[in-house]
């Protein structure tokens, strides 16, 4: 406990990103509930090299991680620290973030979330469906990404909408890829679309 | 609208009107059956085409050969190596840059290694030429001995030459300092310029163009900007094989794919 306790210690006074890149390193090795929380905080830290060390490291530690990164979204006022949150919970893909992610990914055509952070909620989802065996899980994310993938203005939605329901792959999914073939004017888009019917 | 004297224009459905249509007597009749042969790829025009190269009756008032510059863009499109004498002779005309242009970029579609010593005299030549054509073509024939010619035109005026010189030594040299110059147009404030570095980079498109992509400095939605006016690009481009073009934004879709979960 003490070790852990001193390497909390040595992050949080990291003189340097490489310092705290290592200390992240080995605290994940710990493995333990609390350092998530040192690690969600790692992700608050101004050197972008630290803040992707951390997500790589609750990645490996999930799926402790999932509860702790959900209270953290809801608890933070900066935007920053919630895109970081959002980008590992869609990395880790699990069932409890999807109520999340799907807030994230939206209901409007434009919400408030920035549009990469949205883009990568919508990859979630497909992670979280894709893993799932719950089909109530993997319906719901498929009727959201089909929202997405038919209104959203945000090519980049559009496209990740895609990318994530050809991971899904269930006939419902392949059948919504369809009906947007017919509609979809980008032309990254429908190449992606075809891409995904094709494979 | 004014009325016009143009014969009545019989809409151009088959090779034998368009063959018709290009002998006539209306001028813009003329210019659309040579688009429409070189868009259909017909290759029994390619002769056809090549004596279009020498067309007299239509120019206009500042002395260019409307119907000789669209013969030549069809004969690229054929990429029938036939026509390359026609062309090498095309490009004697000084009167037309644009016809010289026009020439020049056929035989990059062509692709044939005859044309390499007429173009290195035009780019030792101490007259004004279509020098952004030139130089890409010099780089898609791996012309390599032109490289001390081709160096200064990295600090030409125009910005679109200096691209063309840097592809042309990217792709000789595969130096990422070179591919970097258009990466860096790719956020040019000219649309212009934006649209043309997105092509150059869709045509030497290579896991290299990407990564110096993926690695540039710049906010990821502007990474993903580029990639898609890239794959844009490729998908227009009829320089490439049909398989080659599959692989290209193959490679691309995976960049994309993978740039979606950055932040």
């Amino acid at each position: 406990m003490q070790k852990l306790d001193s390497t909390i210690d040595r992050l949080r006074r990291a003189s340097t990103p490489s310092t705290a890149v290592t200390e992240i390193q080995s605290l994940v090795k710990s493995g333990t509930p609390r350092a998530c929380l040192a690690l969600i905080e790692a992700l608050s830290h101004h050197h972008p090299a630290v803040p992707a060390a951390a997500v790589a490291g609750l990645v490996q530690l999930a799926p402790d991680s999932v509860e702790p990164l959900i209270a953290a979204f809801h608890a933070a006022k900066d935007q920053g620290l919630q895109a970081y949150i959002v980008q590992t919970l869609a990395q880790i893909g699990d069932p409890r973030a999807y109520d999340l992610l799907a807030v994230v990914v939206g209901v409007e055509v434009a919400n408030h979330c920035q549009g990469n952070v949205r883009r990568i909620a919508a990859r979630g989802l497909g992670t979280i469906a894709s893993i799932a065996s719950d089909a109530e899980i993997i319906h719901r994310a498929v009727e959201k990404l089909a929202w997405a993938l038919l209104n959203a203005e945000d090519w980049g939605l559009r496209y990740a909408a895609v990318v994530s329901l050809q991971e899904i792959g269930t006939p419902e999914a392949i059948a919504l890829l369809q009906q947007a073939l017919t509609t979809e004017q980008d032309k990254t888009v429908q190449v992606r679309i075809k891409t995904a019917l094709d494979g | 609208m004014a009325m016009t004297t143009a014969s009545p224009a019989e809409p151009i459905l088959t090779v034998s009107s368009a063959l018709a249509a290009l002998s006539g007597e209306d001028n813009q009749l003329r210019y659309y059956a040579a688009w429409w042969l070189g868009k259909h790829q017909v290759q029994s025009a390619c002769a056809t085409l090549c004596l279009a190269l020498k067309d007299e009756r239509y120019r206009t008032a500042q002395g260019g050969y409307p119907l000789r510059r669209q013969a030549a863009r069809a004969l690229g499109a054929l990429k029938n190596p036939q026509a390359v004498p026609a062309l090498l002779e095309a490009l004697e005309c000084g009167e037309d840059l644009r016809l010289r242009e026009a020439a020049i970029q056929a035989l990059a579609a062509i692709g044939d290694a005859r044309a390499a010593t007429p173009l290195l005299d035009l780019l030792q030549s101490t007259t004004e030429q279509p020098y952004e054509a030139l130089i890409e073509t010099l780089g898609t024939l791996k012309v390599w001995s032109a490289r001390p010619q081709i160096e200064p035109f990295l600090h030409h005026s125009s910005e679109r030459v200096q691209c063309a010189a840097a592809r042309y030594l990217y792709l000789l040299t595969g130096e990422p300092q070179y591919i970097e110059r258009l990466v860096n147009n790719l956020s040019h404030e000219n649309m212009y310029l934006r649209w043309a570095a997105a092509f150059d980079l869709g045509a030497i498109c290579s896991v290299q163009a990407v990564r110096a992509i993926i690695e540039a400095k710049v906010p990821n939605s502007l990474k993903l900007l580029n990639l898609k006016r890239i794959l844009e690009a490729v998908l227009d481009s009829d320089m490439d094989s049909v398989a080659a073009k599959q692989e290209k934004s193959q490679e691309l879709i995976r960049a994309i794919d993978n740039l979606l979960i950055q932040l």
